[in-house]
């Protein structure tokens, strides 16, 4: 095993040598027994693998099994459950055989693997489809496995709640027998596994990747990141990329990090999909909403071959550039079960209703390979040695085309793609997609979202004006349902072209009753700079008309924009009418107003006539519908001091204090009200509210929504490190459970910094009895630990409930705290471990009992969970009520 | 002072407030009051002129409620138009729309166009049915766009003022803005539709309210330029749908004078009216 020893590692085995009584002559006589080697990996900042053990470079890639090269292996349920596997070189079914299925199949070189309802591994003969073996699962769900050599290597993962019950196991069985030959076994997360050569890669926790002997199971290597986490694992021959979300990055070199602007992506899709993740052999949106992209590791870090990558929403396809940009896309006829990029040259889909379609990656042409039986389910492609298809094959069609046909589509699952398709179709040059996004305005049917995501992109085109001209001729029409047009889209546009031809037009939506209200200053604007003097007359008949009318009252700016052209016109009839208005006392009392600031500019310190030009007031349209909880979070992170202030306050009179839950309603202004706290605390109310209150979120389209916003107060646990009493030979599994010990020092978590609300609590270290025996060390420069740092917490997540391999030493007492001396040590021991945290999400931080207080296990529990997670438990107690 | 003193002496000088607070309302409704004695002296076209210089509300609308038809209309209504085309408060409008209506004078008919495109949905009803006091019969083109409004107390006007007009070539626009939920097209189409439409209103049978077919087959069945044999048609389909609310509606036809009724029509209501149910889920006699 690779590794060295940290003198902060040999340092600390002094420490641990250093118990008293005939305890410490045992540990002494153990120590020595187990003394690291130069080799020996080592434990530091509280991770199982420290980067100190390096990973070896991947190795070869096996070649692929001809029995696997070219197949497609899928599940049907429809009319009868089924596993199918087809040749794709040879366009024909290699064979079917009935089996009801729980996980996706897997082509293996010359195995299909699956799993069944009733936890067993069963593997197909890839050529034949008899049945070679069947194996029971260690742990109820399966993550994946892969082929090396004779082996099949898989992991299974327990999501169970109970700490004993949960973790992960990576098996190794014979690929011929199904004879088990090694399995190793963690109480946390682990991915299914990657292999190249004789090497098997996992990753840990998202945080550290291990390399594992194929044949042994021993670990041969380890790595962390600490730039991120790590849901995915990509072998190159001569490198490790890794990644989650959006980034990808090489493991070794992390600065060198390769984003995909796709997080507006519909769906969010990752880069990669995560190894986390199980694969049903259901119906599921695996497959269905997926990003490919095929990587490569160069020198500046990882790139994107042939510098593109695809989407698959659905029944949707698009090609982007590297840069983001949308090369093209396709409306297929069913969703898509599955996708794989043919080595940079296209696209090999499967889709739901059986079609087998290849894609040209750079136009997007389609050939049809087959039509299987269809519904499928799920399945898995296989296609490494498929001639990639020629350009010109099959002309595709214009990209506008596509695009139209996708955002004009009905489906209503597909509401997201079809926003991606207005937004591609708005960037578009062609004067003719401004004709497109206007027929989609005025579909029937089409979501309110969808329109005023239309009327946005509208907005910003200039291109087709005549079909912009065209547009204000629609009116709304009950009969023909037909909706009015898009003013505050169309007419910003036109008036910026100095469209002229839209005149008569616009004098006819001013007079329209069913011109949005919101819409009619921009039509009065828009008709006083593009008809000068000749629109005085229809504006003079718009202002008599409607000044005192009750139907403009929720919208005096028409008026007010109308006055300010005839006044600014110097025409005396349009001056007068102006004037005569202003002195009506049945005149709107906000036109009013106006009007008199306008005639008396002096007395009422308003801007002189001559720069009292019409404003354009915002359309609604511009505004989004609602607000975020991004922009929510924003404005947050904008008054993060202020509202940090009154935390901390608070918590100098309530330490156990973690965390502070606001639930407040945001009016369509951006102004807050209804402001809940919790903990309600007269000071913390008194302190937050008129903070918050003067918090000005963005303004949104509907009157109010709800919100809610927790800041986490999070204990800033101390560092520690312990002396390495690891065995040489012990593998990584075992280092799981020294952790749970105390074993290492506890890191900085990765999600720390993404909350910038992160409230930090400096406990003060708690008088302690050893104190005068051991000094409390504080960091890798202090050698010395105490021996009682060496326990975790009887409750803490990471301890199995039974059964552990290996036990750790026995804690000392944890020093009294006002909090831990009202409940005495035996009965913390006794208190029944938490269930909160999933061992997929197990935070990089370790507390030590003299870190804190000693809380019970439910705030352990929470404090165990990134301040954003979801499922952080609330503090129960004791509780801030 | 005794408790009962003092309830006393309140009590009265509540009664002291009331009767002032009493007097003082009826001082101010006594104003308008007086101005309304004022302008029913006057005549027609001196109040149309008192009209336009008012500025006072309460004397503005009881001069137009006191316009009525005359000799002077036609000037009246000019005035209305103009003290329309002025823009006046929602009250002032409205009155000013319901007279128009009243005083039927051609000459409004530009200004009431005008006011059909009102941004006020109750100003547009009222325009239009100033119009359809016109009983113009080159306006069905406009109620056919008032069926297109967005409004449904405008749509109601404009199908039941197209039904009045007998505008047999808005038909198709009457079926679909039926199919369309304006219950006022049925029974306008009961007046204009031919023996043509009648199947594509049976259509709507089952789909709609049965009192809303019930009021467009009533006026076909009135209709003395429909055939015998499409009459039969719309008995014999309102016998399938049957029920007492039918049996009424044939036992009520049956009662009244039909000039438009043939013996043999008088027949067939008779013998409908007696296969049918008198209750819901009876026997059949």
């Amino acid at each position: 095993m690779k590794g060295r020893l940290g003198a902060a590692g040999v340092a600390q085995l002094g420490s641990r040598c250093l118990w008293p009584g005939a305890a410490v002559l045992l540990l002494m006589a153990a120590c020595a027994g187990n003394r690291p080697d130069a080799t020996t990996p080592v434990i530091v900042a509280g991770s199982v693998c420290s980067g100190l053990v390096a990973l070896s470079a991947p190795g070869p890639a096996s070649q692929p099994s001809a029995a696997s090269a070219n197949a497609l292996a899928y599940v049907r349920t429809t009319p009868r459950p089924e596993l199918v596997v087809y040749d794709l070189t040879r366009g024909r079914e290699r064979f079917r055989v009935p089996a009801a299925l729980a996980s996706r199949p897997e082509l293996l070189a010359d195995l299909v693997v699956t799993t069944d309802p009733h936890g067993q591994l069963i593997a197909f003969d890839a050529s034949s489809g008899a049945r070679r073996f069947s194996v029971k699962l260690a742990r109820p769900h399966w993550l994946g496995a892969v082929r090396v050599g004779p082996n099949l290597v898989f992991s299974t993962t327990s999501l169970s709640f109970r700490p004993g019950e949960r973790g992960s196991t990576v098996s190794a069985v014979d690929a011929r027998s199904g004879a088990l030959r090694w399995e190793r076994s963690v109480p946390y997360a682990l991915s299914r596994p990657s292999a190249r050569g004789n090497r098997v890669y996992v990753a840990s926790d998202h945080a550290d990747v291990w390399e594992l002997d194929a044949n042994s199971g021993d670990a041969v290597g380890c790595a962390r990141q600490n730039s991120g986490p790590i849901d995915w694992i990509q072998l190159g021959s001569r490198s490790i990329l890794v990644g989650a979300a959006e980034q990808a990055r090489e493991l070794t070199t992390p600065a060198h990090a390769l984003g995909l602007p796709i997080t507006q992506l519909p769906g969010r899709p990752a880069l990669l999909a995560s190894q986390y993740d199980a694969a049903p052999a259901q119906r599921s949106a695996l497959g269905r909403v997926a990003l490919l992209a095929e990587l490569a590791a160069t020198t500046a870090g990882p790139e994107l071959v042939a510098a593109r990558y695809f989407f698959v929403f659905y029944r949707e396809l698009f090609a982007f550039g590297a840069d983001g940009q949308l090369l093209w896309a396709r409306l297929l006829d069913s969703d898509v079960v599955r996708a794989q990029t043919l080595a940079g040259s296209g696209l090999l889909v499967l889709s739901e209703d059986g079609s087998l379609l290849q894609l040209n990656a750079a136009s997007g042409a389609l050939r049809t390979l087959a039509r299987l039986a269809g519904p499928i389910d799920s399945a898995d492609l296989a296609a490494s040695a498929l001639a990639p298809l020629p350009a010109g094959t099959e002309a595709a069609p214009p990209l506008r085309r596509s695009l139209a046909e996708i955002a004009l589509d009905t489906d209503a699952r597909l509401l997201p793609g079809r926003r991606l398709a207005v937004a591609a179709l708005g960037a578009l040059p062609d004067p003719e997609a401004t004709e497109d996004l206007l027929q989609l305005y005025a579909q029937a049917g089409v979501p309110e979202a969808l329109r005023a995501r239309v009327a946005e992109v509208l907005a910003q085109r200039r291109a087709g004006r005549e079909f912009l001209v065209d547009a204000l001729l629609a009116d709304y029409d009950f009969l023909d349902d037909r909706s009015p047009p898009p003013l505050a889209a169309i007419v910003p546009g036109l008036v910026a072209l100095h469209e002229t031809r839209a005149l008569p037009r616009l004098v006819e939506r001013l007079f329209d009753p069913d011109t949005r209200l919101s819409e009619l200053p921009i039509v009065v604007t828009a008709i006083a700079t593009l008809g000068g003097p000749s629109a005085l007359p229809a504006l003079a008949e718009f202002l008599a008309m409607y000044h005192a009318d009750s139907s403009l009252a929720a919208a005096p700016d028409a008026l007010s924009a109308a006055a300010r052209a005839l006044w600014a016109s110097s025409v005396p009839a349009h001056r007068a009418l102006v004037a005569s208005v202003a002195r009506d006392p049945a005149t709107l009392d906000d036109a009013r107003a106006e009007l008199t600031a306008l005639l008396n500019p002096e007395t009422t310190n308003s801007a002189p006539l001559a720069q009292a030009e019409p404003e354009t007031p915002k359309p609604e349209a511009a505004l989004p519908i609602t607000l975020s909880d991004e922009a929510i979070a924003r404005t947050f992170v904008e008054h993060a001091d202020d509202l940090r202030g009154c935390v901390l306050s608070e918590l100098a009179s309530n330490p156990a204090l973690r965390a502070v839950r606001l639930a407040f309603v945001i009016n369509g202004n951006g102004s807050l009200s209804g402001l809940q706290v919790l903990p309600d605390h007269a000071e913390l109310v008194a302190c937050l509210k008129p903070k918050l209150l003067a918090a000005h979120f963005p303004a949104f389209g509907r009157a109010r929504r709800l919100a809610n916003y927790t800041i986490a107060v999070h204990p800033d646990a101390r560092s520690f490190e312990r002396p390495n009493d690891n065995a040489a030979g012990e593998n990584f599994w075992h280092f799981a459970q020294l952790r749970a010990a105390g074993v290492g020092r506890t890191g900085k978590p990765w999600w720390r910094n993404r909350n910038p609300l992160f409230v930090s609590v400096e406990s003060e270290p708690a008088p302690s009895p050893s104190a005068s025996q051991a000094k409390q060390p504080t960091g890798e420069s202090t050698g010395t630990a105490p021996a009682g740092r060496a326990a975790a917490p009887a409750d803490a997540w990471w301890l199995p409930a039974r059964g552990g391999r290996a036990s750790p030493p026995a804690p000392a007492a944890p020093p009294p705290t006002a909090a831990s001396s009202a409940e005495p040590p035996a009965a913390a021991a006794s208190t029944p471990p938490p269930t909160a945290a999933s061992p997929a999400a197990r935070p990089s931080e370790t507390q030590t009992p003299s870190d804190a207080p000693a809380r019970p296990a439910a705030a352990d529990a929470g404090q165990s969970a990134p301040p954003d997670a979801w499922w952080a438990p609330a503090p129960s107690n004791p509780g801030p009520k | 002072m005794t408790a009962v003193s003092r309830a006393f002496i309140l009590l009265a000088f509540g009664i002291t407030l009331g009767a002032l607070h009493a007097r003082t309302n009826a001082a101010d409704r006594a104003l308008p009051l007086a101005r309304a004695r004022d302008a029913r002296d006057v005549t027609p076209s001196l109040a149309v002129a008192k009209l336009l210089e008012s500025h006072d509300q309460a004397e503005q609308l009881m001069l137009l409620d006191e316009l009525e038809p005359g000799p002077e209309a036609a000037h009246a209504a000019r005035t209305l138009a103009t003290l329309l085309r002025a823009g006046q408060p929602d009250v002032v409008t409205d009155h000013a729309l319901d007279a128009l209506a009243r005083l039927r004078s051609r000459d409004a008919h530009e200004v009431l166009v005008t006011f059909t495109r009102h941004r006020r949905p109750d100003a547009r009803r009222r325009a239009y049915a100033a119009l359809a006091a016109l009983k113009e019969p080159s306006d069905s083109s406009l109620f056919e766009q008032g069926l297109r409004d967005s409004a449904p107390e405008v749509r109601a006007v404009a199908a039941h003022t197209l039904g009045e007009l007998h505008a047999s070539a808005m038909t198709p626009s009457l079926l679909r803005a039926l199919g369309h939920g304006v219950n006022e097209a049925a029974p306008a189409l009961g007046q204009v539709g031919d023996a043509n439409s009648l199947d594509e209103f049976d259509a709507f049978l089952g789909r709609l309210p049965l009192p809303v077919m019930l009021a467009g087959y009533a006026n076909y069945l009135q209709r003395t330029d429909l055939s015998e044999q499409a009459k039969l048609r719309i008995v014999a389909a309102l016998e399938n749908v049957s029920g007492p609310a039918v049996k009424e509606f044939l036992n009520e036809l049956r009662q009244k004078p039909c000039n438009a009724c043939s013996p043999k029509l008088q027949r067939a209501f008779d013998s409908a009216q007696s296969r049918m149910r008198s209750q819901p889920g009876g026997t059949r006699p």
